[in-house]
């Protein structure tokens, strides 16, 4: 069953085309991985998709009332609050929420600001925050950069079981190897 | 009330409205501040009613200027973050939007009460009935040289009081440091 699909998407900057006759479809629960070089419009795609940006031509369908949950290339936090109070702020699935500090082991770090976390713990703040926000489609840019391959593999099985319990429809833009991006992808969209 | 006033009229996004209190502030601060006193006391008469307008004359564009300025260049990734998690309107005011323009209207504010004093001294000495202008303007009629000098060291020290308050309170940024060790 078609989840969304994109037609024809179109984007310039500045009169630099970023985008250019761009066509995708995603089923429900299916999980896709953008992929390509820097600079090649993956994010653009990302926030198009997410209602974030509009295109300059063509259009993303919704087959299902999406509920949208994003996170940003680069974590975005109020920096005047601490971790504490920016997650109580947007998230809304408490339970989950408390879950995500336990399994990642956040508690140590709650009255922290975000300044004084390394980008790496950045991240994870900002991949918990995005899960707990109810949602049926899950945007992640870039969710494994700056992170130590521990933290990564943490994040890789709660996102494998996240996705697989609740059949989220997930799209993820990766810079890993395609090996590792097999262990989560059902479908590799490569832009060029 | 100035602050309210400012913040609320910035608050709001619209280019009509923007441009309609910008031809007033431009219309405001083209004329020097003792044309507007000249014309308050033909409006109001002596008295407090003069003053208060030309302090408002002075202090509400940089408020409104601020305010609408700041609110209009909030960067691109807050207002994304909203879009993607929307908050209640309270909420985004208490939790976003006052702490982000707390640092820009902060020093706006204590700057204008600071000029304020000023002002209002001047205000005074051409239409007060009462006030340290008012007195300058009497010690001046009757040509009492020290009393002129004493308001001037009273008006500065006054200055320099609240000065140094809002650089303790970290409210405005001093180039000396009155004798404190910086920390």
């Amino acid at each position: 069953m078609v989840f969304l699909r994109v037609n024809n998407v179109k984007k310039s900057f500045d009169g630099k085309k970023v985008l250019d006759r761009v066509f995708m479809e995603v089923n429900k629960g299916e999980r896709v991985i953008i992929k390509g070089p820097n600079g090649i419009g993956k994010t653009t795609l990302l926030k198009i998709i997410a209602g974030i940006i509009t295109p300059d031509e063509g259009s993303v369908e919704f087959y299902e009332k999406p509920k949208i949950s994003f996170q940003f290339q680069n974590a975005v936090f109020l920096p005047w609050l601490s971790m504490k109070e920016n997650l109580a702020l947007f998230a809304k699935d408490t339970e989950m929420l408390n879950n995500l500090i336990e399994y990642f082991s956040l508690k140590d770090f709650l009255h922290l600001y975000p300044s004084e976390l390394s980008g790496g713990y950045q991240q994870i703040f900002s991949f918990v925050r995005t899960l707990s926000v109810p949602h049926n489609l899950l945007i992640l840019d870039e969710p494994f950069k700056s992170l130590d391959p521990e933290m990564k593999k943490k994040e890789k099985n709660i996102l494998k079981k996240h996705l697989e319990d609740k059949k989220i429809t997930l799209l993820m833009v990766s810079h890993q190897e395609g090996e590792e991006d097999k262990e989560i992808a059902d479908q590799i969209f490569t832009l060029a | 009330m100035l602050l309210f006033l400012g913040f609320l009229l910035g608050y709001i996004k619209n280019k009509f409205l923007y441009s309609a209190i910008r031809n007033i502030i431009d219309i405001f601060q083209s004329n020097p501040l003792i044309v507007w006193i000249t014309i308050a006391l033909f409006w109001f008469g002596f008295g407090n009613k003069t003053i208060v307008f030309t302090v408002f004359i002075v202090l509400f564009p940089n408020f409104y200027l601020i305010t609408y300025n700041t609110i209009n260049n909030i960067p691109k990734e807050y207002i994304e973050l909203f879009k993607i998690y929307p908050i209640s309107r309270k909420k985004y005011l208490t939790k976003f939007l006052i702490p982000y323009l707390k640092p820009f209207l902060l020093p706006t504010l204590a700057n204008s009460i600071i000029s304020s004093l000023k002002i209002t001294a001047m205000a005074e000495f051409l239409s007060g009935e009462s006030g340290i202008g008012f007195l300058l303007s009497y010690a001046k009629t009757f040509l009492n040289t020290e009393e002129v000098y004493a308001y001037a060291v009273i008006l500065f020290v006054f200055s320099k009081i609240l000065e140094f308050i809002f650089i303790r309170l970290g409210i405005l940024k001093g180039d000396r440091n009155y004798g404190f060790s910086e920390s």
